[in-house]
C-alpha cells in the first residue's frame, strides 16, 4: 500500500536497523580500541593462576583438573612439548592459533591473543569463539613443558542474557511498530478528513463543518481550511446575489426599450408619443451604458492587489473641474452651489478620486429639489485632508442609510427610474475611499438634506 | 439669429455638434480644421466659434489666435480630458471658455449660452464690491477662498446691483436688465429672486445687503 501507513511501518523498521547497525559498529569500536586490552589482562590472570596452581600441586590429575575448570565456563586448550594437543570445554567455532603462538609459550613466553585479535569492523571481538582470540601461559607438569590457552565460554556464560537482550529488543520492535502505526493514524485521520472536505469544497459544497480540534500544524491547516471554506462559501453567496442582480438591472432597462421599440413600429403614432417613446428608449440605453462603465470600474477596483495609481495631483483643482462639469444641471435645476476649498495637493489615485467627487455631486444634485442648495468643503488638516458634500435634498432614511454602499442598493426604485442611477456609484465611492486608507460617513434627515464626509488620510 | 462656426477634423463630432446646435436653434457654420475656417470667415461673421484643440495642419490655439485677431469672435475650445493641464494655454491663447470631452450636449449648450449671454451684455467681466468679487467669465461670485455658484438669473440680478454699489435700481429697469424686454412675468419673480440671493449672500457674508426701497425697488450696500 502506497499509504502513509506502509511509510510509517517501513520508515521505522529502517530507523531500528540503522540504529542497531551504528550501535554494533560503535560498540564493537569501543571493544577494540579500549576493552580488548582489559579482557586479555583480566583473563591472563585467569590463565597464570591456573598455570601456577598446576605448577605448585604436583600430584594433580591435570585431566580431572581441566576438565573441571573447564565445566566453570572456559575452553582450554593444551598443547605439550611433544605436541600432543587436547581440548577442554566446547570446540572452538574456528581453529587457527597459530604454531608460532604455541612455540612462544612452550618457550616460556605468554600469549595475548585477545589483545592482539586484529580489529576487524564487522567482527565482535569479544564474541569471536576462535582459537587465536586466547590468552596463553606455559606451566610445567610432570617435568614437562606445556601451553595452555584458554577463553570464557561466551556460549555458555551467556545464553540467557542472549535470550534476555534478544526478547528485550524483539518486543521493543513489536511495540514500537505498533506505537508507529497508533501515531500514524492519529495523524492521518485527520489528514483524511480534510482530504474528503477540500473535495467537498471542489464541487462547491460549502456546508459541513470540520470536526477537527488540535493544536498543533494540523489544528492549524484545518482552521485556516475552515476559514477558507467560509470566505469561499461567503464569496460564493455574493457572486451569485451580484449576478442575479447584474442580470436583473440588465434585463429590465432591455425589456423597456424591446417595448417601446415595439411601439415604435405603428405607422400611426402621434409625433408626441413617438418622441416620448424615443426618450425612453435613449434614457435606458444610457443607464445601460453607464451601468457596464461603472461594473467595469468595479471590477478593476476589486482586484487582489491594489489597483491604484497614486501621484501627487491639485485635489482642489479636481473638485473644481467636477463642479464645473456639472455647470448645467445646476443650472437646469436651478440650484446653487457654494464651495471653501483649501489648496490642497494630495497623494492619490487621480482617476478613481475623480470617480468618487463625480458620484458624490452628482448624488447631490439627483436629490436635492428644484432651486435647492449644495456647500462643497474642502480642508487639510495635518495628516489628513476632509471633503464633505453637503444637499438640502430629499434625504435618506434611517433604514436605508445602513444599506446604501451596498451594490445595487437604491433607496426608492421608483426614483432612480426617473434619475437614471445604477445603484453602484456609493459602492464605487466607498471602494475608492477604502484603497486610500480614508472613510465615509453620511448623516442624513429625511427632508432636511445629506450630508457625505470623506475623510482620506496624507501619506 | 446667432451664428456659430464649429471646427473639428472628426466628421462625425463635427456632425454630432451641429446637430445639437441647429436643435438648440443656432445657425451652424461647419468646418474641418483651421484653414478651412479662417477662409469661411472671409465671406461670413459667426457670432462664435467651438474649435476642437487636437487638429491636424494648424492647431485649436493657433486658429484661436488667428480667429481673435482677425475677427475678434469669442471661441469655446474643445479638449481632451489629457489636456486639461493646458486649459491655461488655452486662456492665454484667447479663448473664452473649455469643455471637456466626452461631454453632455446640455454641458457644452450651457457654455455656449454663458458666453454669448456675457458678450450681449455691455458690463464689465469682474465687478468688485467690498469683499464681493462677482466673475461674469466663470459665473462665479466669491469672498476670499469661499465661491458661490448661482443660477444665472440671480447671478445678472447680483451683477447688475453690483454694478453701482448704493445706486437704487428701479424694479422695471431690474426685470427688464435680467429677464429682457419682452419678459411678461409678474413682479413677484423679482421679488423671489431677491429673496433667495439675500439668503445666499448672507452666508457668504455679512458686509454686503440688498436693501429694499420702498416703493421703488433695490439696492447694494456695503457696510464699513
Amino acid at each position: 500500500m502506497r499509504s502513509l501507513y506502509g511509510k510509517f511501518i517501513a520508515m521505522t523498521a529502517a530507523i531500528m536497523v540503522i540504529s542497531g547497525t551504528i550501535a554494533f559498529l560503535a560498540v564493537n569500536t569501543y571493544y577494540h580500541q579500549y576493552l580488548k586490552g582489559q579482557n586479555d589482562e583480566k583473563n591472563m590472570i585467569i590463565a597464570k593462576s591456573v598455570a601456577s596452581f598446576i605448577q605448585l600441586n604436583e600430584g594433580l590429575n591435570l585431566e580431572d583438573y581441566l576438565a573441571a575448570q573447564s565445566a566453570m565456563g572456559y575452553k582450554l586448550y593444551v598443547v605439550s612439548e611433544r605436541r600432543e594437543a587436547k581440548l577442554y570445554g566446547k570446540p572452538f567455532r574456528i581453529e587457527n592459533l597459530s604454531k608460532k603462538a604455541i612455540d612462544q609459550v612452550l618457550n616460556g613466553e605468554v600469549y595475548h591473543g585477545m589483545g592482539n585479535l586484529p580489529s576487524e569492523t564487522f567482527v565482535t571481538g569479544f564474541f569471536s569463539d576462535e582459537s587465536a582470540n586466547t590468552v596463553g601461559a606455559p606451566f610445567i607438569y610432570g617435568g614437562e613443558r606445556h601451553a595452555l590457552f584458554l577463553r570464557p565460554d561466551i556460549k555458555m556464560l551467556f545464553t540467557e542474557v542472549h535470550y534476555i537482550l534478544g526478547g528485550m529488543v524483539l518486543v521493543m520492535a513489536v511495540i514500537s511498530l505498533l506505537a508507529m502505526l497508533m501515531v500514524a493514524k492519529k495523524l492521518i485521520d485527520p489528514i483524511t478528513a480534510l482530504t474528503a472536505a477540500t473535495k467537498k469544497v471542489g464541487e462547491e459544497q460549502f456546508t459541513g463543518t470540520l470536526d477537527i480540534h488540535r493544536k498543533d500544524e494540523i489544528g492549524q491547516l484545518a482552521n485556516s481550511f475552515q476559514q477558507m471554506t467560509e470566505k469561499l462559501s461567503e464569496n460564493d453567496r455574493i457572486r451569485k446575489e451580484f449576478i442575479s442582480d447584474v442580470s436583473h438591472d440588465f434585463q429590465s432597462p432591455l425589456l423597456n426599450i424591446k417595448g417601446y421599440a415595439q411601439l415604435l413600429l405603428d405607422d400611426e403614432l402621434p409625433e408626441a408619443s413617438r418622441k416620448s417613446y424615443a426618450s425612453v428608449i435613449q434614457s435606458e440605453t444610457e443607464r445601460l451604458s453607464s451601468l457596464t462603465k461603472q461594473l467595469l470600474l468595479l471590477t478593476s477596483l476589486d482586484q487582489l492587489s491594489s489597483p491604484l495609481n497614486r501621484r501627487t495631483f491639485d485635489l482642489d483643482e479636481q473638485l473644481k473641474e467636477t463642479v464645473r462639469k456639472y455647470r448645467w444641471l445646476l443650472e437646469e435645476k436651478e440650484m446653487s452651489l457654494s464651495m471653501d476649498i483649501d489648496e490642497v495637493r494630495y497623494m492619490g489615485d487621480p482617476a478613481f478620486l475623480e470617480k468618487v467627487w463625480e458620484n458624490l455631486v452628482l448624488n447631490a444634485l439627483k436629490y436635492t429639489e428644484i432651486g435647492g442648495a449644495i456647500d462643497i468643503l474642502l480642508t487639510e488638516r495635518e495628516n489628513e485632508v476632509t471633503v464633505t458634500v453637503r444637499d438640502t435634498g430629499i434625504g435618506i432614511g434611517e433604514k436605508e442609510l445602513v444599506r446604501i454602499f451596498d451594490r445595487f442598493y437604491r433607496a426608492d426604485d421608483s426614483r432612480t427610474q426617473q434619475t437614471g442611477g445604477t445603484g453602484l456609484g456609493l459602492s464605487i465611492v466607498q471602494q475608492v475611499v477604502k484603497l486610500h486608507g480614508g472613510t465615509i460617513d453620511v448623516v442624513s434627515q429625511i427632508g432636511e438634506g445629506t450630508t457625505f464626509t470623506v475623510r482620506l488620510p496624507k501619506l | 439669429m446667432m451664428k456659430i462656426l464649429v471646427v473639428d477634423d472628426d466628421p462625425n463630432i463635427l456632425e454630432l455638434v451641429s446637430i445639437q446646435l441647429l436643435q438648440a436653434g443656432y445657425t451652424v457654420l461647419k468646418a474641418s480644421d483651421g484653414f478651412e475656417a479662417l477662409e469661411l470667415l472671409e465671406t461670413d461673421l459667426p457670432d462664435l466659434a467651438v474649435v476642437d484643440v487636437m487638429m491636424p495642419r494648424m492647431d485649436g490655439y493657433k486658429l484661436t489666435k488667428k480667429l481673435r485677431a482677425e475677427a475678434d469672435i469669442p471661441v469655446l475650445l474643445l479638449t481632451a480630458k489629457g489636456e486639461l493641464e493646458d486649459k491655461e494655454k488655452g486662456f492665454l491663447a484667447g479663448s473664452d471658455d473649455y469643455v471637456v470631452k466626452p461631454f453632455e450636449p446640455k454641458e457644452l449648450l450651457f457654455r455656449i449660452n454663458a458666453i454669448l449671454r456675457r458678450y450681449d451684455k455691455v458690463v464689465d467681466v469682474f465687478i468688485e464690491a467690498g469683499p464681493l468679487k462677482i466673475n461674469r467669465q466663470s459665473y462665479e461670485v466669491s469672498v476670499g477662498k469661499k465661491v458661490l455658484l448661482l443660477p444665472l438669473k440671480e447671478f445678472e440680478l447680483l451683477s447688475v446691483l453690483a454694478s453701482r454699489l448704493n445706486h437704487v435700481f428701479a424694479r422695471e429697469l431690474l426685470l427688464e436688465r435680467v429677464w429682457g424686454y419682452d419678459y411678461e412675468g409678474d413682479e413677484q419673480t423679482l421679488s423671489v429672486h431677491i429673496k433667495r440671493l439675500r439668503e445666499k449672500l448672507g452666508k457668504l457674508t455679512e458686509d454686503v445687503k440688498i436693501s429694499t426701497v420702498r416703493g421703488v425697488g433695490y439696492k447694494l450696500e456695503v457696510s464699513s
